[in-house]
């Protein structure tokens, strides 16, 4: 009797031992980018609740839109990844030229704007283009993108350079002078207004974070840049506030996008519905300090003023944008930042 | 016989192995590409074209990104020259103590990485930084200096990097020098300046100029320095390089304007090797 | 004397100019702040702790050193033989000057330009981004810097010697080995040192040959978003370690006669 009892009970035991192995092995493995930096925090905020779910083994890897599309290019056939994140101005691009898979459009719950154009992608988190300026050297607050060419900024704004994405600034001040973005006469009178602004910069920065790096220096007072990277620089310093001026707010989404030939297609699909449900929008919106992309996202209390107001939030055509930017961006190399 | 003819080729096995496939390779595709035509989604047309060169020859903006650039170039390794050569000269006669010290001093700045360094500059040259505190407070300005973000605060990170590329060629090359024989001919009497210039100069050349191409070289293909203490009103060759290739994504063009690059660092490294030859027919050239 | 003391006076400040950058990394290194400032305002080990928590950081580290290493050994073992090839026998043989200038050409190509062409170049090779197309890049740029290290040893080197050599008998090989080789030993050393240094600095190859995961890259894109003294704490620890090595390594080879850096 013990030794059935015994043999059966070890034979259990070396079954429930070698279950989790198995049931891991069945895991199917997802490659993933994501920008770096505090998107490291994927990790604990999505990796591990979806494999606790059982739904798939997550790898991430650090890559920008850049480096994610030259990688891509490279390696067409058989792409090192499952899983994209792109920003917005990149994902038309690179589902046009046939590395991304379209998605399901239908999602209901998520914002406007959410979904990129033809279905190449859905944003998980939506930044935006916004100032930043400092308001113990600011004296008269900043609401309108205009008020950057007041005469007493003269030397202390800070914006980006052309190897940054200007198409956002462009298209941000042509509609701040009232023109439709879509337009080039109102394209031209941006640039137009853009050349005047030159004794205003102090610099032209390559890097976003130098923006950042300026203003808590103390080199500039204003400083154009991702609203992303403008909340940790308020929690940081409580003289650093947002202006979101009344023209609005570019949007910036991040999209997350599949890409063609890639492998566990379904549970790539199911990486993004996670994602983008309620749940992980609101605990990245908390932790990483962006406007989540669900509609019905909870942000605490404290995290919520560090958001750009999604009410100002608007978004530029993406593919009208795309066949221009490397025109305005030589537009403002030569006109711009000389 | 015939094996003795092969033996150079032998020895050259390994760096042809590595060099042909990863660099004669890439040179080639980087060829093709300027001869082609930019697509919007970053490939390029495989026509045959002259366009690139031609748009990045007369542009008037990409003219001075390469003034710019080759001005920049010379001006460090000018200055490298300048700063240099005292350095190397008191390296060479210095006690064999302070020689470990001084070429240790060259060396460790070699072994921190570039972006750390480049922080150290920015506290030192920012518009709160040290430079400016120690003016503030003597009172020698009103105002910040404004050195960050600005040529001369590039200039100075790129001096800072590169002077061991000048420092150690010419310890090289005055280490050659016979020294005593110096201390005998003034005993003869010739003048401290005759030594100088019939005997340490012409054979500090071919050192001097090996470094001034290696800091002309490196001045011309850095994209940190520009990127993170320079201004755009000074593009560098590097950074638009960048631009072209990465964020407009038009690689034929990116592709011909590396290639005048590539041309010019070419010319330049063979006008130095021909100065050597004429000017110091014994020495080693790159 | 007037004149040696206005050497050693432009010398120390030349010094200054060199070390000053380090001192102050290593003075943000022992910040007890938030962000990278000087002077700090006030003096912790958090960063140094915080680096070496840093799982990231440390993977990097160690994947930095194998691929320096892997580096080294390729650029030092192509460079010694170019330079061999480029003097043996007086150095003449046809087609010379042209392998000298291909072989010193990789100087004159900036970083970004190679490894944007690279990287289509190493995938029809057959090799994906990762820790050989990586080691081979960084070898590529290592080799014009080897070979120049090493042909200036043999400035100095006395061709006398092969000739002696081979009339007493010895086989071109063991010659090399025996004569050759421990003469050239300086020239070699700073080739070793200066390849590995070069390697493990590298950005712009890294960037477009790697997986984002060596030292540089991950310091890089740390300091894009968070822009911690963590960044100053990992590199005074670097530099401690490869001063260590070095200095472990020039005993080692001190005990075999005199080493001049500089060939």
């Amino acid at each position: 009797m013990t030794g059935s009892m015994g043999r059966r009970t070890v034979l259990l035991g070396a079954g429930a031992l070698a279950a989790p192995a198995v049931l891991a092995q069945e895991l199917p493995v997802l490659r993933v980018t994501h920008f770096g930096g505090p998107y490291n925090a994927l990790t604990s905020v999505i990796a591990e609740p979806f494999a606790a779910a059982r739904l798939g083994r997550v790898v991430y890897e650090t890559e920008n839109s850049v480096t994610a599309l030259t990688k891509l290019q490279a390696q067409r056939e058989a792409p090192p990844f499952d899983i994209v994140m792109l920003s917005r101005g990149f994902t038309g691009r690179v589902g046009g030229a046939g590395f991304l898979s379209p998605l399901d459009p239908a999602r209901s719950d998520l914002v406007d704007g959410a979904i990129a154009p033809r279905n190449w992608g859905a944003a998980m988190l939506i930044d935006g283009i916004d100032i930043m300026y400092d308001r113990t050297k600011v004296t008269t607050p900043i609401e309108s993108w205009l008020d950057l060419w007041r005469p007493d900024l003269r030397g202390l704004v800070t914006m980006p350079s052309a190897s940054l994405p200007v198409y956002f600034v462009v298209m941000q001040i042509a509609r701040a002078l009232g023109g439709d973005p879509t337009q080039p006469a109102a394209i031209d009178a941006a640039f137009a207004k853009l050349r005047e602004i030159k004794p205003n910069i102090r610099t032209f920065y390559s890097d976003p974070v130098q923006g950042s790096q300026m203003i808590e220096r103390g080199e500039v007072a204003a400083a154009i840049q991702f609203a992303g990277r403008i909340a940790p620089v308020m929690r940081g310093n409580p003289n650093i506030v947002r202006a979101s001026p009344r023209e609005g707010v570019v949007g910036a989404p991040y999209d997350l996008c599949l890409v063609n030939n890639g492998r566990n297609r379904e549970a790539a699909i199911a990486y993004i519905d996670f994602c983008l449900a309620e749940p992980q929008q609101s605990a990245l919106a908390a932790r990483l300090l962006v406007a989540p992309s669900h509609r019905r996202a909870t942000v605490p209390e404290a995290a919520q003023n560090f958001l750009v107001p999604l009410d100002k939030v608007w978004f530029p055509d993406e593919e009208f944008a795309a066949s221009r930017a490397a025109e305005w961006s030589r537009r403002w190399q030569r006109e711009v930042q000389s | 016989m015939r094996l003795r003819a092969l033996t150079p080729w032998l020895w050259l096995a390994p760096a042809l192995l590595v060099l042909v496939p990863f660099f004669a390779l890439p040179l080639g595709l980087l060829l093709r590409n300027s001869l082609g035509r930019d697509e919007p989604s970053g490939g390029v047309e495989p026509v045959f074209t002259l366009e690139n060169y031609g748009s990045v020859l007369t542009d008037p903006f990409y003219a001075t990104v390469f003034l710019n650039t080759a001005g920049m170039a010379a001006g460090v390794g000018l200055a490298a020259l300048v700063v240099g050569f005292p350095y190397a000269y008191a390296v060479v006669r210095c006690s064999a103590r302070w020689r470990g010290v001084l070429l240790w001093a060259v060396y460790t700045p070699l072994l921190v990485s570039v972006i750390v360094r480049v922080l150290g500059w920015i506290a030192i040259t920012a518009d709160g930084g040290l430079i400016n505190a120690a003016l503030l407070a003597t009172g020698l300005s009103s105002r910040p200096l404004r050195i960050l973000y600005e040529v001369e605060g590039m200039g100075v990170g790129m001096l800072h990097r590169y002077l061991p590329l000048m420092v150690l060629p010419l310890v090289n090359a005055l280490q050659r020098v016979p020294w005593d024989l110096l201390r005998a001919s003034s005993s003869l009497g010739a003048g401290p300046g005759e030594g100088i210039l019939r005997i340490i100069l012409p054979l500090s050349l071919p050192g001097a100029v090996i470094g001034f191409q290696l800091v002309f070289a490196s001045v011309l293909s850095d994209y940190v320095l520009p990127t993170l203490m320079g201004t755009t009103r000074f593009r560098m060759l590097a950074p638009a390089l960048y631009d072209e290739a990465v964020t407009n994504l038009a690689t034929a063009t990116a592709a011909a304007m590396a290639v005048c690059a590539l041309l010019l660092v070419v010319l330049m490294l063979g006008l130095g090797n021909l100065a050597v030859r004429r000017l110091a027919p014994w020495a080693r050239t790159l | 004397m007037r004149s040696a003391w206005l050497l050693g006076a432009f010398v120390a400040l030349v010094l200054l100019f060199l070390l000053g950058p380090l001192l102050i990394a290593i003075a943000v290194a022992f910040s007890s702040g938030e962000r990278i400032g000087f002077p700090p305002p006030g003096l912790s080990l958090r960063w140094f702790a915080d680096a070496l928590g840093n799982e990231q950081f440390r993977d990097a580290a160690a994947r930095s050193l194998w691929v320096a290493l892997a580096a080294t050994v390729i650029s030092v073992v192509a460079g010694t033989g170019a330079a061999v090839a480029l003097t043996q026998g007086q150095g003449r043989f046809a087609g010379r000057a042209w392998v000298q200038a291909f072989i010193m050409l990789p100087l004159a190509i900036p970083g970004i330009v190679l490894g944007l062409a690279l990287l289509p170049t190493a995938i029809m090779l057959g090799l994906r981004p990762g820790f050989w197309a990586t080691v081979l890049g960084h070898a590529v740029v290592g080799i014009p810097y080897s070979a120049y290290l090493v042909l200036a040893a043999f400035a100095q080197y006395d061709p006398a010697l092969d000739r002696a050599s081979a009339s007493l008998g010895v086989g071109p090989w063991r010659s090399f080995l025996r004569v050759t080789l421990p003469l050239i030993r300086p020239g070699i050393v700073s080739a070793a040192i200066c390849t590995f240094l070069l390697s493990f600095d590298n950005v712009a190859l890294s960037l477009f040959l790697s997986r984002g995961d060596t030292l540089p890259l991950r310091l890089m894109q740390h300091i894009q978003f968070t822009a911690t003294p963590a960044v100053a704490a990992a590199s005074v620890m670097l530099v401690l370690l490869s001063l260590g090595a070095m200095l472990m390594l020039g005993r080692v080879l001190r005990g075999r006669g005199t080493i001049r850096i500089a060939g």
